[in-house]
């Protein structure tokens, strides 16, 4: 019985949980609507042969594959007895492993397609790299964010909006018609507090910030008929487009990493900082 | 006696909802019921406790000995924790799990986990989503106790189990707190059957902590006066609050020694009488 | 002895078991040196707080009906007989005191109160 956590245990059980995870992931309904994908990789890969155009398809397919199903860890990441580092550990090597098991998978069902239909593989990964990695990478910092959202913490929603939930689920005493909360107004109705309010502008910017950077890395990975044609025709217009893809990408990452980080090392509020409120 | 939780939290907010007050400790060999009516702060205080949130500066949590603040891991390894909804996931087996999670519990005992998962009847090999909910708590209360803890919490663990089961399951609790090695600290909305088996009770209400104290200590500062609501006039100034429907009448009162009209009956309420009452805002802090 | 409590009653649990204490004493069901159950084992037996036997049991103890053996358990006093018999008679008289409550209740007089206690005594 190993007892205390050595460096390769701690692999050991990540290759447990790994192997759980990927089984999950390749067998039942999923692996079949893995082999959907493939099919319309496939498909997409014979077109491709017939005429010199983009891979539309490529995008697409790996926009399906990573949205299906980012993983939750849950509440079991801050009630197993792990130490904030032992965490952080945990969650990123977590995420890098699903991502880079989705990258694989992938390039294994381009490999396949290409061998299938005797498109060339150095030319589908020139695509993939160009197109639709940028989204790939950028979703990596979706599933981490995802992961490391156990309970609805500073995000009331949980997700991308700020819910005024807390405000209308809490009722004045029936009986003595004593208001509990400091941040109501004159008139009974309760009121945002500052502190609240900044909150939600926060929340707005960051909702808006992420949603362009996802945007953008999507647009380029699984453009239409249109772009692809024009991408094609001027190679310059592809690489600005790719490199404007990679920076929203990096943005969208450092975004996503600042949350997770806000996230993780947060401290409890006591609310002092309202000076509205005097208990 | 050990004390296996203490917790001191002056204020916690979160989300336009503040946690004020809170200082209760929980030993090993004892039952500590959590109650407050809805919205009272009950899931927020556990949260708090077994460190889904994050502890304001002045608050703290010690489990085992350990604080949550500065030795999160060892106080995690003190805590075995079952809850209402599974945190676990659902894909696995209760084997799967103990073999994927367990190991990074210092006290991992897979022998144990094992025999445990055999004795409540578990399903070691299928998946936890076909498990039925009583199961599903079984299976969590295994996984906590096979590795050493000390401190039990419970979410509402008894809340979707059918009356038989949730006898089984009190059944357990008792062996457990038997052993004197683990205290437990339970919430729950079903106060009529946990009342004579918790030794103590904390009552929260609006966030507050209302009183805590040994459930026999709490009932022993009340009394129900019941009978003709005519008479009632006699004891206004005593009566603390009242509950009248067309036939009968009862009133809260505070148990001082003082004796009561013969011509009305007088008894010991129950924790759910109480809580009636203190919903309706008649029983103040200090009281008990 | 058995126990039996019921979370319904008006009494509060604690009295419950420690009438029923005595009324195995008074009755002979358990003899003075019989040991009672432990403070948790009767806790679990009931599912009723641990607290609430001890409070049980320390009462008992204070009132001078069992007394208590560090490291091994409660046990029964030896019962003063002229106690045993004083508390026979206490219990009695409640008793009769319900009795005559009900009998009053009924619309009962003095002299249909004595009558039935006639009847009732030629009939033993």
């Amino acid at each position: 019985m190993e007892k205390g956590r050595t460096a390769g245990s701690y692999v050991l059980y990540l290759l447990r949980e790994g192997f759980y995870r990927m089984k999950t992931e390749l067998i039942g309904w999923r692996g079949l609507v893995l082999l959907l994908i493939f099919g319309y990789m496939l498909l997409d890969v014979f077109a491709a042969m017939k005429e010199s155009q983009g891979l539309m398809a490529q995008g697409v397919g790996a926009l399906w594959l990573v949205v299906l199903f980012p993983p939750r860890m849950g509440k079991l990441l801050y009630l197993l007895p792990f130490s904030k580092k032992e965490r952080t550990r945990y969650l990123g090597t977590y995420s890098v492993s699903y991502n880079v098991f989705h990258v694989l998978l992938f390039f294994f069902m381009g490999l396949v397609s290409c061998l299938i239909s005797g498109y060339s593989f150095l030319l589908w990964i020139r695509h993939f790299i160009l197109c639709t990695f940028p989204f790939m990478l950028l979703y990596s910092g979706v599933v981490a964010d995802s992961m490391s959202a156990a309970v609805k913490r500073s995000y009331p929603n949980g997700g991308l909006f700020f819910s005024t939930r807390s405000y209308w689920q809490q009722e004045d005493d029936p009986v003595t018609g004593i208001k509990e909360d400091c941040s109501t107004s004159v008139s009974g109705k309760k009121v945002m507090s500052e502190e609240d309010k900044a909150k939600a502008k926060k929340q707005m910017r960051f909702t808006v910030s992420a949603v362009l950077c996802t945007i953008i890395p999507a647009f380029h990975a699984c453009g239409n008929y249109m772009y692809m044609s024009l991408c094609v025709r001027w190679p310059w217009l592809l690489y600005t487009l790719t490199g404007l893809a990679y920076l929203s990408a990096m943005i969208g990452l450092y975004l996503y990493w600042n949350r997770i980080s806000e996230e993780m090392n947060q401290k409890g509020s006591t609310g002092k900082e309202e000076s509205v409120c005097n208990s | 006696m050990s004390t296996v939780l203490d917790v001191k939290i002056p204020r916690l907010q979160r989300d336009g909802f503040a946690l004020k007050e809170i200082e209760f400790s929980v030993e090993a060999g004892y039952l500590t019921a959590l109650l407050g009516v809805n919205g009272a702060g009950k899931t927020t205080l556990l949260s708090a406790i077994s460190g889904l949130l994050p502890l304001p500066e002045g608050a703290d949590v010690l489990i085992g000995g350990y604080s949550l603040r500065e030795q999160e891991k060892e106080a995690k390894e003190c805590m075995g924790f079952v809850f209402d909804d599974s945190p676990f996931d659902e894909g696995m087996s209760p084997l799967l799990t103990g073999q994927v999670y367990g190991p990074y519990y210092r006290n991992w005992d897979m022998e144990k986990y094992s025999s445990c998962l055999e004795r409540f009847e578990v399903p070691k090999k299928r998946t936890i989503r076909k498990l039925s909910k009583g199961m599903k708590m079984k299976f969590q209360l295994a996984f906590a106790l096979s590795h050493g803890a000390t401190f039990l919490i419970m979410d509402e663990p008894a809340a979707s189990l059918d009356p038989v089961f949730r006898d089984e399951f009190m059944e357990v609790l008792s062996e457990i707190l038997e052993g004197e090695d683990c205290g437990i600290l339970l919430s729950s909305q079903l106060v009529s059957e946990l009342e004579a088996k918790a030794d103590y009770t904390m009552m929260l209400h609006r966030g507050e902590q209302m009183f805590y104290d040994s459930t026999e200590n709490i009932l022993d500062k009340f009394l129900l006066v019941r009978g003709r609501y005519e008479l009632f006039p006699y004891m206004k100034s005593r009566i603390l609050g009242e509950r009248l429907s067309e036939y009968t009448a009862e009133g809260l009162i505070l148990n001082d020694g003082d004796p009561v009209r013969l011509d009305l009956e007088c008894v010991r309420p129950t924790i759910e009488d109480l809580m009636y009452y203190i919903k309706q805002g008649v029983v103040k802090k200090g009281m008990v | 002895m058995q126990f039996v409590v019921s979370g319904q009653s008006t009494l509060p649990i604690y009295e419950q078991i420690i009438g029923q204490v005595k009324t195995a004493i008074v009755a002979g069901d358990v003899k003075p040196g019989d040991m009672l159950p432990s403070i948790r084992a009767l806790a679990k037996d009931l599912q009723i707080s641990v607290i609430t036997t001890k409070r049980a049991y320390e009462e008992l103890e204070k009132e001078g009906l069992i007394y208590s053996v560090s490291g091994k358990g409660f046990y029964v006093c030896e019962q003063n007989t002229d106690l045993l018999r004083e508390k026979k008679l206490a219990m009695a008289e409640r008793h009769m005191l319900d009795c005559i409550k009900e009998c009053r209740e009924a619309g009962m007089e003095r002299e249909d109160i004595m009558e039935m206690v006639e009847v009732l005594l030629d009939s033993e």
